[in-house]
């Protein structure tokens, strides 16, 4: 069988067949949940802001005017989740020394130790690093490094969305390898 | 800059030996798209792992949350379509008795009763029973049920004192958004109250959320309340709204005036 497209669903919604939201849903509850666990480090938080997204998609459905819908979406993300950051009125800066102790283990069972750890230690680096290049590494992971798209997103320049990524990956790298020497030491 | 030159820059960067002048143009290569990001092997490296990195799972009970969320809109729509089929369906009904009635005269056919008490009462338990369950849902530590209970509201045909001022509590006091944009279209239902449009002016200056905002903006421009201007060039003032947000308001201020 073959699936329906995003855009397809979203149309269907938009037309009124709102169980078909539940589909898109299913497809990106997963990535919606990351990407707000990411940035807020708050698991109840983040299922809250996911589905506030869902209420707006459903709310605004007329609004979609074509486009990506994970494009649509994540804009209407990074939305919900500044109205929240705006409403706590409060960034919540956490050290890496201090991270170390808050960080739940993630289930992991399929990896091995090795990437385990490196995953272990990657996560760490991406919280500390500073929230805009946190969330143009997210946007890069989720939009599948679609750097026109993350641009329409952000309203700049794909030209400028790559520089940014590039800024954000070099300062991830160096608090990888700082967090590594702290290990080894 | 050659095919050289730019591997140049990419392997300084790797060497990390890379000048400021050569990280510019590495910069300036990379925005024009002739180093492609993937180029960058420690980078490309890095950004592989972060899409490798497994999400973390959603708690299980998202899913019924945004389900009951789904239903509850396909409710209202189904219901703003019964009350367009009602509407329909009244008209006509009058059409054709006022007719009949014509045919009949001159026949002197008798009138039938009219319906007894009965159904009335059974009507107003309903609502009773409704307005009820609405003033308890909306206590509701769950956003979920708070916008229940304020979707309940449209199931009453007149909203008591007391539905509109826990409507108005919630619009000023809900810390969730969503709640308090869905308290402003249910309000507005009652804004041919003075009383109403009052408090509903008065919230203007009580929210802190644009989104709640506009919406309040709209609602005064659907009902052309000429005492908002006041509160929404006061948000205009603010430093913290948004410069989108301030346009929309001073087009919303011309649609009023």
């Amino acid at each position: 069988m073959i699936e329906e497209t995003d855009n397809e669903l979203m149309y269907q919604v938009k037309s009124g067949r709102l169980d078909r939201l539940s589909l898109l849903f299913d497809r990106y509850q997963a990535p919606l949940f990351g990407f707000f666990r990411s940035l807020t480090r708050d698991a109840e938080q983040s299922a809250d802001l996911v589905q506030n997204v869902f209420y707006r998609i459903l709310k605004y459905r007329n609004q979609f005017q074509g486009g990506q819908f994970r494009t649509w979406m994540f804009h209407i993300a990074r939305n919900v989740h500044r109205d929240q950051y705006r409403r706590k009125n409060k960034a919540v800066k956490v050290s890496i020394d201090h991270y170390r102790d808050q960080l739940k283990e993630e289930v992991e069972a399929d990896f091995d130790l090795h990437t385990r750890e490196q995953h272990h230690q990657l996560r760490k680096a991406m919280d500390a690093l500073p929230e805009d290049k946190k969330e143009i590494l997210l946007l890069s992971k989720y939009q599948e490094k679609n750097y026109k798209e993350i641009g329409a997103l952000l309203g700049c320049s794909e030209g400028t969305v790559k520089v940014r990524v590039f800024r954000a990956l070099h300062e991830l790298r160096v608090l990888y390898h700082q967090l590594e020497k702290k290990e080894i030491l | 800059m050659n095919e050289t030159e730019l591997k140049y820059l990419v392997g300084q960067y790797h060497s990390g030996r890379i000048s400021q002048e050569e990280w510019q143009k590495l910069e300036e290569a990379i925005a024009q798209g002739r180093i492609d990001l993937s180029e960058i092997q420690v980078l490309n490296e890095l950004s592989t792992s972060i899409s490798r990195l497994e999400d973390p799972k959603p708690p299980v009970e998202i899913r019924g949350k945004v389900l009951e969320m789904i239903e509850n809109e396909n409710r209202l729509i189904n219901r703003e379509g019964i009350w367009i089929n009602r509407e329909w369906l009244i008209r006509t009904v009058l059409a054709a008795a006022a007719m009949l009635a014509g045919i009949l005269a001159g026949y002197h056919l008798p009138w039938k009763s009219a319906p007894s008490g009965d159904v009335e009462a059974l009507r107003g338990e309903v609502a009773a029973l409704k307005e009820t369950m609405l003033l308890t849902l909306i206590e509701k530590e769950a956003a979920t049920d708070r916008l229940k209970a304020v979707s309940y509201s449209y199931d009453l045909d007149q909203g008591s004192r007391k539905v509109i001022e826990a409507l108005l509590t919630t619009l000023n006091e809900d810390n969730n958004i969503n709640v308090r944009l869905a308290a402003v279209e249910a309000l507005q239902r009652y804004g041919s109250e003075d009383w109403v449009r009052t408090q509903l002016v008065k919230s203007i200056g009580r929210q802190d959320s644009p989104l709640v905002q506009m919406a309040l903006a709209e609602c005064m421009v659907a009902l052309n309340e000429k005492t908002s201007v006041q509160e929404l060039q006061k948000l205009i003032h603010r430093e913290e709204t948004p410069e989108a947000v301030k346009d929309k308001l001073k087009g919303y201020i011309r649609q009023i005036i």
